[in-house]
């Protein structure tokens, strides 16, 4: 039997895809990441029965141990970004579970939702909104995205008071990991999941043993397993949803606020953007994008403020009237409105499905991104070194964006500098490229950590990392992963 | 009680080493200054602290570690402590109902009983037997402090009021200022007072915190008859050692004395207006809480008059434990003399007081208790050393205490260290303001 | 087995003479038993005990460890045996992190800590206190290493509805592998600050803790960075000497209750409601009977207590509970929704009760404010305390179990062979807010000292496991750790064959004990 007929006996041959239009549309992203075509697509479509739902998977998994086939997990629909699910090396088979996107769970009382790795946010956002919950929202995922996807990469989430650690807001999670064996973390780890709900239980105790693999798998680009499920905490829907607004001319100030906001877990979003990525989330096109951006303060700091079951009008004042206390000790005003743009309209962009153009893309049609993490304090100094990067460059800052979101409770941060250009101009993808290499080496030596090494960062996360770790993170692959034939070539191994 | 009566508190004792930090009520501040057991402060192994010399009795009384093949070893764990009742404080506020301080005099017994004998103790306890004092010094020697002076003889004239002087006062040149300066302001105060003078004896004390407990009921016995002889109803002591003794360990053997030291004294005759504090004494002290005048002063409450504080435990709710038909009154180290000292330094004109981290109940040793002077001079000069650095922190340029015993080892610390503070007897500040 | 010479000279070079004994007394002084941990049997006498000074002693001593085919167990604060103060086999050396003691960095901006293992809770408390901020404080108490806690073992706390577990604060490790590497994992681990705990990619964090640390498993923590948190205790006033304080004045902004409701599922339902109203700095379910433990001096104060049965009939279904605020305006909103689900729940705040012992409402504020009573709780009664049958997931499964351990408890009770106090389930919530979370956690006051004790104590907890096991509830803190993995771990997804496989790629020689963690034949 070929390769591709010993997966169809698995998946069946309509999941098995290799027309050459597919493999082009798998080969490539938005990044400056180098095409390969995969061998080929094969789409996982699960099982309404959330306990065999991993099968398909897991004997995949299997069968590429036993073949040493390398396998690139997707969990989104295009388009994709960052290269992470572009091959790196040759005869590898791409997993495709965007259709697998049931979403099988949804509990107010213990404020926990269960999905399969195809659901979106646009997805998810009206079913949890039923039952008067919502998710954790990274900033305006592109409707495509894969709440996994997204969760399991570690993007940020606008609440820092609810992210307690790298892994929030996944629970717990069922796992194939690159060796072929399924693993269910946390306390959803005995029994099936109807027996559990029989049991009152919710699969939100994010751990029983003494390891983590959810932990492990969390920002590896698919290089340690394939994630079947996951349950996540869920942010209760407000009563009364306000958004502070602390407009500045230099971000100094308002990393000053938001540390004081942050010490006492006070708001709920809170985070800081400059004038061109507000107005990118805020304008649907180039046009107004530039147009508002105009009308922006340099620098905003953005609070919301939510009253929930009990006298939530209260809660909200008492928050607002605290916040501006600590704004005033810090010499800012808030409102709820900066010149042209009110605070409700910018938490209708994003709590609200859009089908639009993700925003990174809406001013110029391609967007590179350099981000990390590291602590508040230091990103003012991050601000002026790539501005003046860019500057050097001849890449102007007016279309810099940048965007700045505490983490783990204030005590990191995520860094994020978007850089537009014009996928259609060599000349400026190639000024964006080199830009986004210099600054990611300038910035590791002065504090940025790329948690998530996408492409040409992981050669600067890897070089930074001391040896002893890096040796313990090969060994930590080599346990899960031991024939490496997870996305392979695309970190360290 | 026999030392196999502490086994159950041995066993039980669950290691959550609460014994060795400031209880957390007193806040632990400066990490530094957070622990009060000196011994594993300074010897790190946890057979040191609490739990661990539990343990090891626990060890002993079980037969797996003994004299015959572990002597050595154990009178060295047994007797590298202060005996200062830090831990017994801080095991009682944490929560416990046990009696961990009894465990380890128990313990010393022990060892004198069948004959096992630091020799660092035999020339003290040599000398106690044949001149009644812990510094190997003549008896004869004994009242040389008074000489010139005009007091009260009570081995010819009754008086109320005796004042105890106590064997490191008695033969410690250094500290007999302080002596003289205690009886103008006795007589100043106009209190009806005598000495035994040469023939004082020993509290017995000091042995039996080395676990000599015959040497104690001796003097005991000894001292309780002269005090009725001499028409006593009252002892007054500026040492804080004795002090104990007469209030705690001679309570222990269903024996009430009348006693207070003199620092309690002195505050009282402030309150009554007998003394005035007039003069100005521009400095900035702090105050050291000697052991014996603190925590270890304590008396033991009686079930019922001259009967021993021992009573058996019951359960009761299955296994309550450490319940007894008549509610046990525990020494906490909570009402010891502290307040008094506080008082009186505050009421001093000109004098800046600041306090120490570890206080009162939590304060930590000078390091002269428990024979430790005696037996390991080296261990008790590091523990001085670490409070003195503590009082150095507050700002001080003087500790204050009330126990010549204190004063002595932080006087021999200073010197050997080369550090500057100044150390005074509360006496000798008082004094200096009347 | 004992050490050769030359063993001990190696050892003895590495960390001074005076750090390092072979001396049957030290030894027995803690390494080998007796406690409750140890049902009050001895366990094995180490080779030796030794204290390393730095991370490069450590380093060097689990080097010379693997040379003569040693094993090592690590000794943090020393809080019970079970901390690792013991040798578990004949060869087993203990370190005892004493002298690793201090607080190495306090970030007040990034709100994080960084400490040595013998940093205990109340000592990092106590120096935070001054700076407004706090950290997290296990069930076990201030004298529990905040490393141990948080780098290799577990740990819920009363503050857990605030700062959740231990596992969920730790930003980074230093760690001394088993083969005797020097790795700094996370953030640290590149050159930069302790922020972090991951590593880029792929978390190595993650294979070293799950809820649980490897507990000594899997080499020593020598450094370890933690979140700290708001404190809104400033204010306080007290008089009195140690133990005997009095509140004379209580913090604005840190207000300290009991709150008694009609039955469980009443109790539940303000669990919920609590978490929905985001409030809520310390919550620990302390029952009717237990509770005497924390307001009360001495056990013939309990029992003065507890022989009116006041407090078993209106405290059974009960929790001590804070509110802790950082404005004016904060802590009113806080209590006046307190009161209003106090109403929803028929909840009451037993102010009567409390005015029983003349300490009483001081020691309840100490009790949720500097985790003070958590000694008294589960160690005065008798001795000894063991946690069981244990489930952290919802609230109401948590409730059902212990509906189920204290029905298995009544018997063991009226036999007398552990506390009769009718519950059998200490609870703290998490991660309030969002979570509304439970740990529930079965112990049992028993006597290490007493034969009937211990084999009651035994047999409680093997009876306790079918009713539990039914339910999906597991032994320990419902941890599959050491023994326990192999117990449970083949009916959840084998994690014990993870373990296994993390073993022996990362101890090879199986050096590091494997009691709590998983025991592998070491390689030739």
């Amino acid at each position: 039997m070929t390769l591709k007929e010993e997966l169809t006996e698995i998946v069946g041959a309509d999941n098995v895809i290799d027309d050459p239009g597919t493999l082009e549309e798998y080969s490539k992203d938005s990044s400056f990441v180098k095409p390969l075509k995969p061998m080929c697509v094969v789409k996982i479509k699960g099982d309404d029965d959330p306990d065999k739902t991993h099968e398909e998977i897991e004997a995949v998994v299997k069968w590429a141990n036993d073949t040493l086939t390398p396998l690139i997990p997707v969990s989104s629909a295009p388009p994709r970004f960052r290269g992470d699910t572009i091959p790196n090396v040759g005869g590898a088979v791409v997993v495709d579970m965007s259709q697998m996107n049931r979403i099988i769970h949804v509990d107010y009382k213990e404020r926990v939702a269960l999905v399969e790795p195809g659901v979106t946010f646009d997805q998810l956002t009206p079913a949890l909104a039923k039952e008067g919950l919502r998710p954790f929202m990274p900033l305006m995922p592109r409707s495509s995205k894969s709440v996994v996807g997204s969760y399991m990469e570690k993007e940020p989430i606008l609440q820092p008071r609810h992210h307690w650690e790298s892994q929030d807001p996944v629970l717990n999670t069922m796992q194939i990991l690159g060796s072929g064996d399924m693993i269910k973390m946390g306390s959803a780890d005995m029994y099936t999941l109807q027996e559990q709900w029989a049991q009152k239980k919710a699969q939100k105790w994010f751990n029983m043993t003494q390891f983590n693999t959810i932990k492990v798998a969390q920002g590896s680009q698919g290089t340690i397993g394939i994630t079947c499920w996951l349950s996540m905490k869920c942010a209760m829907m407000p009563e009364i949803h306000e958004l502070l607004l602390v407009p500045s001319e230099d971000p100094e100030a308002l990393i000053d606020l938001a540390y004081k906001v942050l010490r006492y877990r006070w708001g709920e979003e809170l985070f800081i953007l400059n004038d061109y990525t507000l107005a990118s989330i805020m304008a649907e096109n180039q046009e107004d994008i530039n147009a508002l951006r105009g009308y922006l303060p340099p620098w905003t700091l953005l609070i919301g403020v939510a009253g929930f079951v009990y006298y939530p009008e209260e809660r909200v004042k008492a928050q607002q009237a605290d916040i501006e206390e600590l704004a005033g000790n810090c010499g800012l005003r808030i409102g709820e409105w900066v010149p042209d743009v009110r605070g409700d309209d910018i938490l209708k962009a994003l709590y609200e499905p859009s089908n639009g153009v993700p925003y990174k893309l809406r001013n110029k049609g391609g967007c590179e991104e350099l981000f990390f993490v590291s602590t508040l304090d230091k990103v003012e100094g991050f601000i002026g070194d790539i501005y003046s990067l860019a500057s050097s460059h001849r890449y102007p800052n007016t279309d810099l964006g940048v965007y700045i979101q505490p983490m783990i409770q204030g005590c990191c941060c995520h860094c994020e500098f978007d850089f537009p250009f014009d996928p259609e101009d060599p000349k400026e993808s190639e000024r964006v490229r080199k830009i986004v290499d210099e600054g990611s080496e300038l910035l590791a030596n002065k504090g940025a950590l790329f948690t998530r090494p996408y492409g040409k960062w992981s050669d600067v996360a890897y070089r930074h990392m001391n040896a002893q770790e890096l040796t313990a993170l090969k060994k930590t692959k080599h346990i899960f992963d031991p024939n490496n034939i997870m996305n392979p070539g695309k970190l360290c191994f | 009680m026999a030392l196999e009566d502490y086994k159950g508190d041995a066993m039980r004792c669950e290691m959550c080493s609460s014994c060795k930090f400031v209880p957390i009520f007193g806040r632990w501040g400066d990490i530094e200054l957070s622990e009060v057991c000196p011994s594993i402060m300074r010897y790190n192994f946890y057979a040191y602290g609490l739990p661990g010399r539990l343990k090891a009795l626990a060890a002993f009384l079980h037969g797996r570690i003994d004299f015959e093949d572990n002597s050595d070893s154990l009178l060295d764990l047994i007797y590298r402590c202060q005996m200062d009742g830090a831990c017994d404080n801080a095991c009682k506020a944490a929560g416990r109902n046990m009696e961990p301080y009894e465990a380890l005099l128990e313990w010393r017994i022990r060892c004198i009983e069948e004959g096992q004998v630091l020799p660092q103790l035999m020339p003290v306890i040599e000398g106690l037997r044949s001149d009644d004092n812990m510094l190997q010094k003549p008896k004869a020697d004994r009242g040389k402090w008074a000489k010139g002076l005009k007091v009260k003889d009570l081995t010819k004239k009754n008086a109320e009021v005796c004042f105890w002087v106590g064997c490191r006062y008695s033969y410690d040149e250094e500290l007999w200022p302080t002596l003289r300066k205690s009886i103008e302001i006795l007589k100043e105060a106009e209190v009806d007072f005598g000495v035994f003078g040469k023939d004082e004896n020993c509290c017995g004390g000091r042995a039996y915190e080395m676990g000599f407990q015959g040497e104690l009921i001796k003097y005991m016995e000894s001292n309780l008859e002269d005090w009725k002889t001499a028409g006593v109803k009252t002892v007054v002591t500026p040492c804080s050692d004795c002090y104990a003794t007469f209030k705690a360990w001679y309570s222990r053997f269903g024996n009430k004395v009348e006693v207070y030291h003199l620092v309690e004294y002195l505050d009282k005759l402030i309150d009554e207006g007998k003394l005035k504090l007039k003069n100005k004494v521009p400095m900035t002290v702090t105050y050291h809480d000697p052991c014996h005048l603190g925590r270890l002063s304590e008396p033991y409450t009686y079930v019922a008059p001259g009967k021993p504080y021992t009573m058996p435990e019951k359960k009761v709710m299955g296994q309550l434990a450490w319940v007894y038909d008549v509610p046990k009154v525990w020494r906490m180290g909570a009402r010891g003399i502290y307040e008094e000292p506080r008082n009186i330094l505050k009421k001093i004109p000109g004098l800046r007081f600041n306090e120490m981290q570890r206080i009162k109940a939590y304060a930590l040793c000078c390091g002269a208790g428990g024979g430790v002077i005696d037996t390991f001079p080296d261990y008790a000069h590091w523990t001085a050393d670490n409070r003195l650095k503590e009082a150095a922190g507050t700002g001080a340029e003087a500790l204050v205490t009330a126990c010549g015993w204190c004063k002595r080892n932080f006087l021999d610390t200073l010197e050997e260290t080369g550090d500057r503070m100044e150390v005074y007897d509360i006496i000798d500040i008082v004094q200096e303001a009347l | 087995m004992a050490l050769s010479k030359e063993q001990y000279k190696v050892f003895e070079d590495i960390v001074g003479p005076e750090n390092i004994s072979d001396d049957p007394v030290i030894l027995d002084g803690g390494h080998s038993g007796p406690t409750g941990f140890s049902a009050g049997f001895y366990l094995q006498r180490p080779p030796a005990v030794i204290l390393p000074g730095s991370t490069e002693d450590v380093q060097a001593i689990m080097k010379a460890i693997n040379r003569y085919g040693l094993q090592a167990n690590v000794s943090s604060s020393g809080w019970g045996c079970l901390s690792g103060t013991n040798a578990l086999s004949k060869d087993m050396i203990v370190l005892d992190m004493r002298r690793m003691n201090r607080i190495l960095e306090i970030d007040e901006k990034n709100m994080c800590a960084v400490v040595e293992p013998y940093v205990s809770a109340g000592q990092l408390q106590g120096v935070l206190e001054k700076l407004g901020f706090s950290a997290h404080c296990t069930g076990a108490g201030p004298t529990q290493s905040v490393l141990a806690s948080a780098a290799a073992f577990g740990g819920m706390g009363f503050d857990s509805i605030f700062m959740s577990y231990s596992g969920r604060n730790v930003l980074g490790v230093e760690w001394v592998t088993p083969t005797g590497e020097v790795a700094r994992i996370g953030s640290r681990g590149s050159g930069q600050g302790w922020f972090y705990p991951d590593s880029p990619g792929v978390s190595v964090w993650g294979t070293l803790r799950g809820g649980f640390g490897t507990s000594a498993g899997l080499g020593v923590f020598t450094k370890c960075a933690t979140k700290i948190y708001p404190w809104p205790g400033e204010g306080e006033e007290h008089t009195g000497v140690s133990p005997t304080y009095l509140v004379e004045k209580y913090p604005e902004k840190l207000k300290a209750y009991y709150l008694a409701f009609p039955s469980y599922e009443r109790m539940a339902e303000a669990v919920y409601k609590i978490s929905e109203a985001n409030i809520g700095y310390m919550l620990n379910r302390i029952w009717g009977a237990a509770l005497p433990f924390v307001v009360a001096d001495s056990n013939d104060e309990v029992w003065a207590l507890l022989q009116t049965g006041v407090f078993q009939e209106r405290c059974k279904y009960g929790f001590a509970f804070s509110l802790g605020a950082f404005s004016s305006r904060e802590i009113e909103y806080q209590e006046k929704t307190l009161m209003k689900i106090l109403e929803e729940t028929e909840g009451d705040t037993i102010d009567d009760l409390l005015d029983l012992t003349p300490a009483g409402r001081s020691r309840l504020y100490y009790h949720l404010s500097w985790n003070a009573g958590s000694v008294a709780a589960v160690f005065k009664a008798a001795g000894a305390f063991l946690a069981g049958v244990s489930y952290i997931d919802t609230t109401d499964a948590c409730i059902d179990g212990t509906k189920i351990a204290t029905e298995v408890k009544k018997e063991y009770g009226e036999k007398g062979v552990l506390l009769d106090d009718g519950d059998a389930c200490w609870g703290v919530a998490y991660e309030g807010g969002v979570l509304s979370g439970l740990h529930t956690e079965q112990i049992w006051q028993w006597d290490p000292s007493e034969a009937e004790s211990v084999a009651g104590c035994f047999d409680y907890m093997v009876s306790s496991i079918k009713p539990w096991a039914d339910r999906g509830f597991t032994l320990f803190w419902g941890g599959k750790m050491g023994p326990f993995a192999e117990l449970y771990g083949p009916a959840a997804t084998d994690y014990q064959m993870w373990l296994k496989r993390i073993k022996r790629e990362f101890d090879p020689k199986a050096v590091a004990n494997p009691f709590f963690y998983t025991a592998i034949a070491a390689e030739e």
